[in-house]
């Protein structure tokens, strides 16, 4: 009888550590997933290469030793530009994946990204890499108001501080520079205005108007006459909408030869060189990328030979990099919080994500990115060169801050 | 004044693309009284077909020939396949039809054409025009002329050419058309041939602006929608009209197909204001 005890001890003990040491096996190997929603179709139209982007860095990432031996999967899903639609994806995965899988989740859209504030921050708590860079949400307060939202650039208001800033520095007349802003109508268009105001003030710069303009209008040659009647020397041109782009760049320079025009992350893109050729040419934009004629360039140097592998076709080049650089920042944190012996959950790799220690595969030329503020540190300012056909930078790296002081 | 100038010029040159857009729609909706919401598609495919012509390098001489015959045959191949079919339902189920042709037209953009955008280049001479303070750049003279152009020339064909004139009888009454020997399944798929060739030329001059994208149709659509506002208010003219004055379909005392049915044949000739066709006169 007491044999049989003793058997049978040494049975459960025998099972009890199989199971465990399953289950730690198990915990090990769990993926961390990631969920994308991108805009293939909808209003704004389809931006695929948002979509390639992350599934190329989650091949990169795991050809390169996954997160500690785990797997990193990428969900791309079409979230239309459409926030009922952005939200129900979201919550699909919130409420189907496991939390300790489901562990990041980015999107391309401001007006979802606003939606989706009170569910995350509050109820999900899921780190957020967002495309947009929100001077609204994205603002000094961000980390209360919106702990788990990650900006995957400097903020509009900073970017725009910038152009004000180099506008002022590079302005050969006593008077003030006298500036319109021209920008998309709706509320992400108006999103920078204030923070627009503030730096105008602090460079003395004079904003003359600020004009709105339709995404669907098919001319915008009575804004440029209203801006030759107040005679505007720069016009800063905000918007988002490739064909907007196009249409803007093509009359600009017939109405307004001797204006140039100031953009930001949006309209920093080779693509117009093949969509709006010469009219193109001396586009000034800010923007916390490389381009992808930068190949000295470590990081563009990375993605490039991965899109060339999987053999894309890309275009829309500042897309695919933006959600490679979601993805690697995902990865990266995950990593920081296996480095550091913590459990890899949603409230580690947010922190991990605050204070995060990489210079992203040597993007910003081997300096390394602060994410203390939720958003870019690093940008520079570009200038298009219809010669070169490609971006040329203006100014080196800056710690946008430092430059805004 | 130069403001006002400018506001009136760039209205005229983009509003004469939405009208030539606008009288695509028309030719269906006349013709069949079907709304067609697939018109924005169209117009892409158009543009599509230009730009495919540009890539292969030909001549802007065979291009432009070429592209608006390409998009005729599309469209008279999608009302041979798809609306024939229908004909005889109510117009209503024939217009929720164009929706589903649109979203299918609008897949099929997205996979063959793709999702970037691409442009379309036409060398022509400078037109840059400077009036009164105001500014017109080349491209938008260019769009509204070629627009205006067409538009010049659909009304002289309505106005003069036979097959025009069996068109705007079929459009007045197919009733009568039809018992007048005219061949009104024909016409019909000769009004969406035509309507696509139109399509494609106002499609062509919004590309033409600015870009080709597979979901450029929206501007059609636009266009379209307010097509449709005037459409309905021509409407409440009609039923004005059925209340205080005669009849149209009432002539023969029933509705079309019981008229079909009973009357083949037996009327010579009909005149209607502007149109006068005897029976025979068919192609």
């Amino acid at each position: 009888m007491k044999r049989a005890i003793r058997f049978l001890c040494v049975f459960l003990l025998g099972f009890t550590i199989v199971i465990a040491g399953h289950s730690a096996f198990a915990e090990d190997k769990k993926p961390v997933k990631m969920v994308h929603t991108v805009p293939l179709s909808g209003i704004i139209g389809s931006a695929p290469d948002t979509g390639y982007g992350l599934s190329d860095a989650a091949a990169y990432i795991n050809e390169t030793g996954g997160i500690g031996g785990r797997e990193f999967i990428a969900i791309v899903e079409d979230g239309r530009y459409d926030v009922p639609t952005t939200l129900g994806i979201f919550n699909r995965f919130a409420e189907s994946e496991p939390k300790d899988e489901f562990l990041f989740y980015s999107q391309f859209c401001t007006p979802c990204l606003k939606a989706l504030s009170e569910k995350v921050n509050q109820e999900d708590k899921i780190p957020v890499l967002a495309g947009s860079m929100s001077a609204l949400i994205f603002d000094e307060n961000v980390k209360n108001n919106a702990p788990y939202f990650f900006a995957t650039g400097p903020g509009y208001g900073e970017q725009w501080g910038m152009v004000l800033k180099y506008i002022k520095v590079n302005h050969k007349k006593d008077t003030p520079p006298r500036v319109a802003f021209h920008y998309y109508d709706n509320s992400t268009g108006r999103d920078p205005m204030e923070h627009l105001k503030n730096y105008a003030k602090k460079f003395g710069v004079e904003i003359v108007m600020m004009e709105p303009f339709s995404p669907k209008a098919q001319t915008f040659a009575p804004s440029f006459l209203k801006f030759r009647k107040e005679k505007v020397e720069y016009v800063l041109f905000w918007n988002w909408s490739i064909k907007a782009g196009v249409r803007y760049f093509k009359e600009s320079k017939k109405y307004l030869p001797d204006i140039p025009i100031f953009g930001v992350h949006w309209t920093a893109a080779n693509l117009y060189f093949n969509l709006a050729g010469e009219d193109y040419d001396n586009h000034y934009v800010v923007s916390g990328y490389p381009v992808e004629t930068e190949l000295d360039n470590n990081f563009v140097k990375t993605v490039t030979e991965m899109a060339k592998k999987k053999e894309r076709k890309v275009v829309a080049w500042s897309f695919y990099m933006q959600s490679w650089v979601m993805g690697q920042l995902a990865a990266e944190s995950a990593r920081q919080v296996i480095r550091e012996g913590k459990p890899l959950t949603r409230e580690n790799a947010r922190n991990a994500l605050e204070n995060i220690d990489t210079d992203l595969i040597g993007m910003f030329d081997g300096m390394k990115l602060n994410y203390n503020t939720h958003k870019f540190s690093r940008a520079r300012m570009l200038r298009s060169d219809w010669g070169k056909k490609t971006l040329v930078p203006m100014t080196p790296w800056v710690d946008i801050y430092d430059y805004l002081k | 004044m130069e403001y006002l100038v400018q506001v009136i010029g760039s209205g005229f040159f983009q509003g004469v693309i939405y009208a030539l857009i606008a009288v695509s729609l028309v030719l269906i909706y006349k013709s069949s009284e079907v709304f067609n919401f697939s018109i924005g598609e169209f117009c892409t495919i158009g543009a599509v077909f230009f730009f495919i012509l540009q890539s292969l390098g030909l001549p802007l001489w065979a291009i432009i020939p070429g592209f608006m015959l390409m998009t005729a045959l599309f469209a008279g191949l999608v009302e041979k396949l798809i609306i024939e079919r229908l004909m005889g339902r109510n117009p209503l189920s024939i217009t929720l039809v164009t929706i589903g042709i649109s979203s299918i037209l609008v897949g099929f953009l997205l996979i063959f054409f793709g999702a970037n955008p691409e442009i379309i280049e036409l060398d022509l001479p400078d037109l840059t025009l400077e009036i009164a303070g105001a500014f017109f750049i080349s491209t938008q003279v260019w769009n509204g002329l070629i627009a205006a152009s067409a538009l010049a020339a659909l009304l002289l064909f309505y106005k003069f050419a036979t097959m025009g004139i069996l068109m705007r009888a079929t459009a007045d009454s197919q009733v009568k058309a039809i018992v007048l020997g005219i061949n009104a399944r024909r016409i019909l798929t000769i009004t969406w041939a035509i309507s696509g060739m139109v399509a494609a030329l106002g499609g062509m001059t919004v590309a033409h602006g600015s870009a080709i994208s597979y979901d450029m149709g929206i501007v059609g659509l636009a266009a379209g929608l307010v097509i449709a506002l005037v459409l309905a208010l021509l409407a409440v003219q009609q039923w004005q009209r059925r209340i205080l004055g005669p009849q149209r379909q009432g002539e023969f005392g029933a509705t079309q197909h019981e008229t079909i049915r009973a009357l083949p044949g037996q009327v010579q000739s009909v005149r209607s204001p502007g149109i006068s066709v005897r029976r025979g006169d068919h192609p």
